[in-house]
């Protein structure tokens, strides 16, 4: 049977369509699996590593330590550069530590409930991003690597890269990129020993610190008035319900699986318009909204693109009336 | 800390089912964090004293309301803040630029405007105190001082400190108790007669 | 707790529970025991606990003094109120005073600096895009913690009671920039949790120690 020249072309591009879709399925699949790895590899893993922070013309070297004794996960991140401040993590408490007891953080964090955030979110990783593998990557910290390129799919977040320790999936770096290639933030270990001889007393604060225990605040089950018209593909709220913060503040959590915003409103007294800030590749927004005679002030923070911070803001608004 | 919230909670629902002397227990527990917390507001000792007593009123009077689904503490703190803030209000004065953070430190504020610590006596005598308060703690055998000190300092919970210190949480709880009652005696006269 | 040399053993289990209960710690026994006891004598003995806490917390001028004196306040006032029930429709009522206004406080001060320089309190180049105006935050609050409001995400539009943006007056935006500074930690804290990476992105605000 002789095929004619167009019906010719018509098949040669369903099977290269259908090549190239199931070459994106297996590199998606190989991307989702490594950043499992990943995932699990800060929880499993012993470590003991020096990494720098920058964002920007900033830069700041922190030391990072991770063990589990006796079936108890301790972890330890101190900077290096500034007032050696310390935070201290055992299973989920977490404690700041400071040099001495003049340098006071008032902070009232929430119960990080590290465990339950473990799974990888790969449905809503996908929606976002499209995902490369390189497994010829270079040599980070003295260890050969992988590298994973997170393309975003929108203009609503931003692009990821990962360079991961090839043999135990360790992340060793991570670019956060903007628009047009902008590098926003990196992180990269310059040194890490995975075999780190780790005692009890290395998360222990240190006799002349002072340190702070985190103040549990835990979530109100009650109703819900407030909603988001819109939100970008892939993100959805992380909790079922808001936690309260002091001073009547409720806070919500967005994600897409790889960045995060978060939402807070509380009440007010003055009107405000719109004010955006950033610092590095957090970027938070302010505004006030008045429901009826009530007014609310809304922030949101997030490593996300102004233009998402705006678009949330606006689409924020309440279901119901309040009482 | 759900151990914190957990026995709070025993004391709130005793509250609820109508006993007053749970409550009191309640109050001598937060009286000095809910007063320093004031202080932090309102300078004069006498308003200090009112608006605390205030807000235990009002948390009192809403307890019933309480779920248990905050820390007790944290419901009281807002309780607290926001009854000191509408003082002011309500005397034309400015609240605080930022809120008071929950945290401990909110003790320590409150004693100076409790006791017109301003005083070279009262200055003094505090600080009699609290050298003797250091030369106590350091004085105490490894074992209680460690204990002590993992409590107050990273407000571990008796668990925790049972797995540092490898020791059933019992031991934990004496050893604790028995630094605290040694700091005491060596401190009582000061407390006592500000000798 | 038969290591004490006390010879007034039930003293010192008192003490012991009280112990536990000011560390949270107290058991349904400890509870109950601590009930039966003189709430004046449990007071006076927690002081020098909480004296303890002080100084082992922050090297700062301490002192003594309120003993029993206000748990006798708050419960004579309790008892002088006859009405005074723990209800729940007391926090409710409490709620609808949220909404009044105070004049008093309409001055504040406007002040430009960098991000960064807020968060940190120390001298850091700052690499900031943008500034943070700061200025007092107030406001008459509800003093019964209420029912918080939480978000959903919906579809549907509702935007029936809420005043579009731009009818606000252009003022400045008040910032408090200490409450922004917690914000970022608790954002820190939750990316931390979500994103897999340890603490890691905790780097973002670990060498901002949040000072007021």
């Amino acid at each position: 049977m002789k095929i004619t020249l167009p019906l010719r072309l018509f098949l040669m591009m369903v099977c290269l369509a259908s090549s190239s879709t199931a070459m994106a399925e297996t590199t998606e699949t190989e991307a989702l699996n490594l950043l499992r790895n990943m995932t699990q590899s800060f929880a499993a893993l012993s470590y003991d590593g020096v990494f720098v922070h920058s964002e920007a013309t900033n830069m700041n070297s922190m030391r990072v330590r991770h063990d589990s004794m006796a079936g108890i996960e301790y972890e330890s991140l101190v900077d290096l550069d500034g007032d050696k401040v310390e935070i201290l993590r055992i299973e989920d408490k977490i404690v700041s530590v400071y040099p001495n007891a003049h340098v006071a953080n008032r902070r009232t964090p929430l119960t990080p409930l590290f465990k339950r955030f473990k799974n990888l979110e790969s449905d809503r990783l996908l929606k976002g991003y499209d995902m490369q593998v390189n497994r010829q990557a270079s040599r980070i910290a003295g260890r050969e690597t992988v590298a994973i390129k997170l393309t975003p799919k929108d203009a609503y977040r931003y692009g990821h890269q990962f360079w991961l320790d090839k043999q135990n999936h360790f992340l060793l770096k991570h670019d956060m990129i903007g628009a047009d290639n902008q590098l926003l933030e990196r992180i990269q270990f310059t040194s890490v020993d995975f075999s780190p001889d780790l005692k009890h007393e290395d998360f222990v604060p240190k006799k002349d610190s002072y340190s702070e225990p985190m103040v549990e605040t835990q979530s109100e089950q009650v109703k819900n008035p407030w909603q988001f018209d819109w939100l970008p593909e892939g993100f959805s709220l992380v909790w079922p319900e808001a936690r309260s913060l002091e001073s009547g503040t409720s806070m919500l959590l967005l994600s897409d699986g790889m960045t995060t915003v978060s939402v807070f409103i509380r009440p007010t007294e003055r009107a405000a318009g719109v004010s955006i800030l950033n610092i590095g590749a957090t970027m938070a927004g302010e505004c006030s909204i008045k429901v009826e005679e009530a007014l609310y002030l809304l922030t949101l923070v997030g490593e996300v693109p102004k233009q998402t911070i705006e678009k949330l803001m606006a689409g924020f608004s309440p279901k119901v009336q309040m009482d | 800390m759900q151990h914190e919230t957990s026995s709070d909670q025993a004391l709130v629902e005793k509250v609820q089912q109508g006993d007053k002397r749970a409550f009191d227990l309640l109050v001598v527990k937060y009286q000095y964090k809910v007063i320093g917390l004031i202080g932090r507001y309102i300078q004069d000792r006498s308003e200090v004293l009112d608006v605390a007593q205030d807000s235990f009123i009002k948390a009192y009077r809403a307890i019933g309301s309480f779920r248990g689904e905050s820390a007790f503490y944290t419901w009281l703190y807002r309780i607290a803040v926001n009854t000191a803030k509408n003082y002011l209000v309500s005397r034309s004065r400015r609240p605080p630029e930022s809120d008071v953070e929950l945290d401990n430190e909110d003790v320590f504020n409150v004693y100076e405007s409790l006791t017109n610590i301003d005083t070279p006596e009262a200055k003094l005598n505090s600080e009699r105190l609290e050298k003797a308060i250091h030369e106590a703690i350091k004085n105490l055998p490894e074992e209680l001082r460690s204990a002590l000190t993992l409590r107050e300092f990273d407000g571990l919970s008796y668990e925790d400190i049972s797995l540092i210190m490898d020791c059933p949480v019992g031991t934990v709880r004496s050893r604790i108790f028995r630094g605290r009652e040694a700091v005491e005696k060596h401190i009582r006269p000061l407390m006592d007669g500000g000798e | 707790m038969s290591e004490f040399s006390t010879g007034n053993d039930r003293a010192v289990e008192t003490r012991c529970s009280l112990s536990a209960m000011l560390d949270g710690e107290a058991t349904e026994q400890d509870i109950a025991y601590l009930l039966e006891q003189d709430p004046a004598t449990l007071s006076a003995q927690l002081e020098s606990y909480h004296l303890v806490q002080q100084v082992l917390h922050k090297d700062d001028r301490i002192a003594t003094g309120l003993n029993d004196s206000l748990m006798s306040r708050v419960r004579a006032g309790i008892e002088a109120d006859e009405s005074v029930t723990p209800l729940h429709a007391v926090a409710t009522q409490a709620t609808q005073a949220d909404t009044v206004k105070q004049d008093a406080v309409k001055n504040h001060k406007v002040v430009a600096l960098p991000w960064r320089k807020l968060f940190s309190g120390m001298a850091v180049a700052a690499s900031v895009a943008f500034v943070v105006i700061l200025g007092s935050n107030q406001f008459v609050t509800p003093e019964i913690p209420t029912s918080h409001m939480i978000a959903d995400v919906h579809s549907s539009m509702n935007n029936r009671m809420l005043t579009p943006l731009a009818e606000f007056e252009n003022d400045a935006l008040q910032v408090d920039n200490v409450r922004l500074q917690l914000y970022l930690r608790q954002h820190a804290e939750q990316a931390a949790m979500t994103v897999g990476q340890g603490m890691i992105p905790m780097a973002r605000v670990v060498s901002y120690p949040i000072k007021e």
